[in-house]
């Protein structure tokens, strides 16, 4: 036997019983759709994140933290409060203070100019951008509607940055204390304002709360003192819409931002923090910025500024390092997605294996007939086999085609929503070539394995006791 | 698949295998015993046989049912074993072969004609001649070329696109009987082909397989419950009683 001859063979056997085939090859079909579709899924939601990433230039940035999140110095630290003030920084631990921006600046600018970072940054900034991460939490007022929003401040160099440099209404604040602000068109939606082109040079309140730390402190001793309620106090200021962030430009990470210049920020009174565990540290520490970050021309100059912070005695994440991460939890996704496919792909190839079993007591004599004719043992078992493997490959191949449609039915149901919140669409599923070749060539192999039992069967007939079945 | 045992081509040379050993008689079975349920309830089917075939003889088996002659022919056949004893086919043990070794030599020495013809009734008349040449790897247009020729020599090629269930019993057992020569196998293994048949017919089938063996001189050993039959047609007939040779009369 050939194995053109195979195929043929199995394909005018499949066809004798062509209901039961079709069911069984439907069957496959839809759990391997189900498994392409899933795992198109994951690897759209991980391409769509991964692409947007790419065009914020974000992996070219790096994170400097004064420590590392450790949760046992924490609860260390919390312990040593009611101890003396001496020695009770953790090792390791640098307050992120001006100073410490400033000499990380320059030595990112002598770096710079010893050639070893590539030369230039964006359209006006030579070098690369630092500035410390200011995010606080305010309420936003705009004419009456009030909201709580989640204010960050940025330096006017950013403006060349991707996701800035595109303003579409207005523009991005060009020094560093100005008092224009810049706001997403999803906020500005969400407070009721639907022309983005009518909110430019409009004035908007923005409320702080700020915390008084020493008394806080005083607290920690006299714990019934927190009978009066925190020592808080608000604060009002006044800004002026300068520039609006447009829907198209950020996808995933679109949302509710507010964004003020960064000499701006330090005249306001804010908290800062953002987790309540911030509050258990010294108002030393307080006094810090949370972090620094530096916006690099490459990933490459990344990467070298991460070392040069590291160097500094800083503790520095570059993107990538965190992406990372992210990647790790986006393969658990993908095998949670993947297993639930795999799982209904069996499901369907049981199918297969009880349809060969049926086959096979149908063609019981039949069988015999070939072996008494000549067929080996292996030859019985391969025209099983084949027929299993068939069902599994136009299975597999109707399953992509299946997939494919109802992956694209529902983006296409999901993005009338999406749409409706941020105006922009967005594929949720992505089909690269390897999905294609490995989900038929898994389908195949699945339905070897359910085949391979019944073929063995086949493959075990004598023929003298087929011969005298009837 | 491994090498011919018996190099049996798909072109007319049935003098090939015989020549082989021209001293020997094709078909040689030395004291051969089939007991069936060895374990719990013993039969002895065959017992302790021995005679041998020559090759280009028609060889007739007769007996009361359940004398052992279908037992016999099996194990010619290559289907099943020996308890014990030997059999040599054209000096080749075929009762030592393994199941990869004995369906070669079933694909390329045997051609089985059965009592009820065991046509494959999804496949036309061309269809089921060609099978066993499938097995054996013979390119497609050769294969449809020689079932057609088959069918000419059986007088059927009129029918090669019929199913069998679109023929007679007759032409039924002859599409059968084309079936077992595609091969050119050294030998026919007839287990009662014209038991399903009518008289008219019968005589038709036995007609034919007496032509192949005088004018193709290819060996067939029948098994009938026509001792008539049998005298006219045989060179020889071995009377079966109880899983013994009664009898062996030659002509
Ligand atoms: N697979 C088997 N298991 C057990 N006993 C068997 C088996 N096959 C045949 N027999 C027994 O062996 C004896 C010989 O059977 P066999 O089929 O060879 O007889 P036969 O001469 O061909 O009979 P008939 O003319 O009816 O076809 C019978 O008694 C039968 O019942
Ligand atoms: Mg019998």
């Amino acid at each position: 036997m050939t194995f053109k001859d195979l195929i043929k063979f199995s394909i005018q056997n499949l066809f004798r019983s062509k209901l039961r085939t079709m069911l069984t090859t439907i069957g496959v079909a839809i759990g391997s759709g189900a498994l392409v579709a899933m795992v198109s899924y994951g690897t759209g939601t991980q391409k769509n994140f991964t692409d947007e990433f790419q065009d914020l230039e974000l992996f070219n940035t790096v994170r400097i933290t004064s420590t590392r999140v450790d949760l046992s110095t924490l609860l260390s630290f919390s312990r040593q409060t009611t101890r003396s003030t001496k020695d009770q920084k953790p090792k390791n631990e640098v307050v992120l203070t001006d100073s410490v921006l400033a000499a990380l600046r320059d030595a990112i600018r002598a770096e710079t100019k010893a050639g070893k970072l590539s030369a230039a940054f964006g359209a006006t900034s030579a070098e690369p951008i630092v500035y410390p991460e200011v995010v606080f939490p305010s309420k936003l007022q705009l004419d009456t509607i009030e909201t709580a929003v989640m204010t960050e401040a940025l330096p006017a160099a950013m403006a060349s940055s991707p996701g800035y440099n595109q303003i579409h209404y207005g523009k991005f604040f060009t020094s560093d204390s100005s008092d224009e602000i810049v706001i997403s068109e999803i906020l500005l939606n969400r407070m009721g304002l639907d022309n983005p082109v009518a909110a430019i040079g409009k004035e908007i309140k923005l409320t702080t709360i700020s915390l008084d730390v020493e008394k806080m402190l005083n607290y920690a001793n006299a714990p019934l003192a927190f009978a009066g309620g925190m020592p808080v106090s608000e604060q009002q200021y006044t800004f002026k819409i300068g520039g609006i962030l447009s829907k198209d430009i950020q996808k995933l990470s679109n949302g509710f931002r507010l964004i003020m210049p960064i000499e701006t920020s330090k005249k306001v009174n804010r908290l800062n923090f953002l987790s309540t565990l911030d509050l258990l540290r010294k108002t030393q520490q307080m006094a810090g910025y949370q972090a620094i970050i530096v916006r690099a021309a490459s990933q490459k100059d990344a990467e070298r500024i991460k070392g040069l912070a590291e160097n500094m005695g800083l503790n520095p994440t570059s993107f990538t390092d965190q992406f990372n991460e992210f990647k790790k939890l986006f393969l658990l996704f993908d095998m949670a997605l993947g297993i639930v496919g795999t799982i209904a792909l069996i499901v369907a190839t049981l199918g297969i294996t009880n349809t060969m079993i049926m086959s096979i007591m149908e063609r019981y004599r039949e069988i015999g007939i070939m072996k008494a004719l000549g067929a080996s043992d292996d030859d019985v078992r391969k025209i099983f086999f084949v027929e299993s493997a068939v069902i599994g490959f136009v299975g597999g191949v109707v399953g992509i085609v299946l997939g494919w449609l109802t992956t694209r039915g529902i983006n296409a149901v999901a993005n009338i929503f999406v749409e409706q919140q941020s105006g922009t669409s967005l594929d949720f599923f992505y089909f690269p070539l390897w999905l294609v070749g490995a989900s038929v060539f898994f389908s195949v192999v699945i339905s070897l394995l359910a085949g391979l039992y019944p073929a063995n069967r086949a493959a075990k007939i004598e023929p003298v006791e087929a011969l005298r079945y009837q | 698949m491994s090498a011919p045992l018996i190099s049996v081509s798909a072109s007319p040379d049935p003098s090939a295998i015989v020549s082989a050993a021209p001293s020997h008689p094709l078909i040689d079975l030395t004291r051969i015993t089939r007991i069936y349920n060895a374990e719990t309830a013993p039969l002895r089917a065959l017992d302790d046989i021995s005679f041998s075939i020559d090759a280009g003889t028609f060889v007739s088996i007769v007996g009361k049912s359940g004398s052992g002659k279908s037992t016999l022919l099996n194990l010619i056949a290559g289907m099943d074993k020996p308890t014990s004893g030997e059999i040599t086919v054209a000096g080749k043990v075929v009762s030592e072969m393994t199941s990869e070794q004995l369906s070669l030599y079933r694909r390329s020495a045997v051609g089985m004609i059965f009592q009820s013809f065991n046509l494959i009734t999804s496949m036309t008349a061309a269809e089921n001649v060609a099978l066993p040449l499938f097995f054996s790897g013979t390119p497609e247009q050769e294969r449809n070329a020689r079932a057609i020729e088959m069918l000419e020599t059986v007088g059927l090629a009129a029918r090669a696109k019929h199913r069998p269930t679109e023929l007679s019993g007759g032409e039924q057992q002859r599409v059968a009987i084309a079936r077992a020569l595609v091969t050119n196998p050294a030998f026919i293994l007839a287990d009662e082909p014209t038991g399903n048949l009518d008289t008219k017919t019968s005589d038709d089938i036995t007609d034919l397989l007496s032509h192949i063996n005088r004018h193709e001189r290819k060996t067939i050993v029948m098994i009938t419950h026509d001792v008539p039959l049998a005298l006219r047609l045989s060179t020889r007939i071995i009377t079966l009683q109880d899983g013994k040779i009664k009898t062996v009369d030659s002509h």
